[in-house]
């Protein structure tokens, strides 16, 4: 492998022997003269390829052991998720990771509203940050507070980059879905729901967790069935609506939709027709 | 000398020698390498290996598969290259793949929008259960 530029003592930028860059680890492999040969991989730690230029600079800012960890980490990350992770989410991660350290120590606290939500909808990635923290305590003695774990799953979810089976990735993802689905009632009510209510973000992540239930076969299950008959009674257009919806499910995703799930429908369609609708 | 002893010692040397290796790890078929030098490997070589049934470069990793035997494989690997072995992951990307309906496809978006497909290993759970607030 050849080393060609220093970015300090312990890290340097390499091309391997089919003239591909690569950023390489290693106690000492920035002190000789540039460029050089090196023949003893294991004098080399760890490489990255395919980091983005722009990313170069945290190299020098970020704690040596810091990415070491953040980098075992990532790949505990891309063998227990479905899809593959930017190569640079080492470094923003890292960075990430970093600045989290500091926080603590400044006594910094960040609010985190999104945290049910998201233990709901990334489960794995939430379970994942869990892990980074408990490895963070094991192996670099650095506890930090619970709600980091958000942080973590998020950096994760924003570095997708694709799916790893082709043929399992969907051909309509939950806004499509959520788009269709509101068009529905949309012209069986004959009105115009407003996309930017409070209403209708309640109601979108109603649709949410109702796709996650059929995906997981888990229909909602609450006692609260009996007044399904009579709200089916009180509010027939929209209860028509909701078959309507029900049909589309049954077409688009070969799912039924439970007397139970249409009685939340119906609440939820009647108001957002009600308050959102012109 | 063992089949498995045979694919180890040569999927070890097509890789580029245990100098060469970061990290390695199974799921159910395959055996997953991180390289430190890429081009050290060749995939042509590796997919020749007598019970060694192909080769993929996929999310920074180096895949060989293997097939069933690949955890004997790996903990032969792990002996030869002086690496501690890791536990394995419950993912099968090699299963049959199951013929496409409508059905099948509405059921396939649902499932991935109920979340991930890789079911969390064991020791992930147990990380979390031990892990006291």
């Amino acid at each position: 492998m050849r080393v060609i530029k220093k970015i300090n003592n312990n890290v340097a930028i390499c091309l391997d022997g089919r003239g591909n860059e690569l950023i390489a680890f290693g106690r000492g492999i920035g002190f000789p003269p540039m460029p050089y040969e090196i023949d003893d991989l294991s004098k080399i730690s760890r490489t990255f390829y395919n980091i983005s230029k722009q990313y170069l600079a945290l190299l020098n800012e970020i704690p040596i052991d810091i990415i070491e960890f953040t980098a075992q980490l990532v790949i505990f990350a891309e063998n227990h998720l479905p899809y593959t992770l930017n190569p640079n989410l080492v470094l923003t991660l890292a960075d990430h990771i970093s600045f989290a350290i500091e926080r603590k120590n400044k006594q910094i606290h960040v609010r985190m509203p999104l945290a049910f939500d998201m233990e709901q909808t990334y489960p794995t990635e939430v379970e994942i940050g869990r892990f980074a923290l408990k490895q963070l305590q094991q192996k670099q003695n650095i506890t930090l507070p619970e709600n980091e774990v958000f942080g973590i799953a998020m950096a994760i979810i924003l570095a997708k980059l694709g799916t790893k089976n082709k043929e399992t990735s969907p051909t309509k993802q939950s806004d499509e879905l959520l788009g269709e689905i509101t068009c529905i009632v949309e012209q069986q009510m004959g009105l115009q729901i407003s996309r930017d209510s409070f209403n209708y973000a309640r109601y979108a992540t109603h649709m949410q967790y109702l796709l996650q239930r059929l995906g997981s076969h888990k229909p909602v299950s609450s006692g609260n069935l009996s007044i399904y008959h009579s709200l089916k009674e009180e509010f027939t257009d929209v209860s028509a609506c909701v078959d309507k919806i029900a049909a589309y499910f049954a077409t688009e995703l070969g799912a039924t939709l439970s007397d139970e799930e249409r009685l939340y429908l119906i609440l939820h369609v009647n108001r957002i027709c009600t308050n959102e609708g012109s | 000398m063992d089949k498995n002893q045979q694919i180890a010692t040569a999927v070890l040397a097509a890789v580029g020698g245990k100098d060469n290796i970061t990290f390695v790890t199974h799921c159910m078929t395959r055996l997953r390498f991180n390289l430190k030098d890429k081009s050290a490997a060749d995939l042509e070589t590796i997919k020749n290996i007598k019970g060694i049934l192909g080769a993929v470069e996929s999310g920074g990793q180096l895949q060989v598969i293997v097939g069933q035997n690949v955890d004997k494989v790996y903990t032969l690997v792990c002996k030869e290259a002086g690496i501690k072995p890791e536990n394995a992951i419950e993912e099968n990307l090699d299963a049959p793949k199951e013929k496409l309906t409508a059905k099948k496809v509405g059921n396939n978006i649902l499932n991935y929008l109920s979340g991930s497909l890789t079911p969390l290993i064991p020791v992930l759970i147990a990380a979390a259960m031990f892990n006291n607030h």
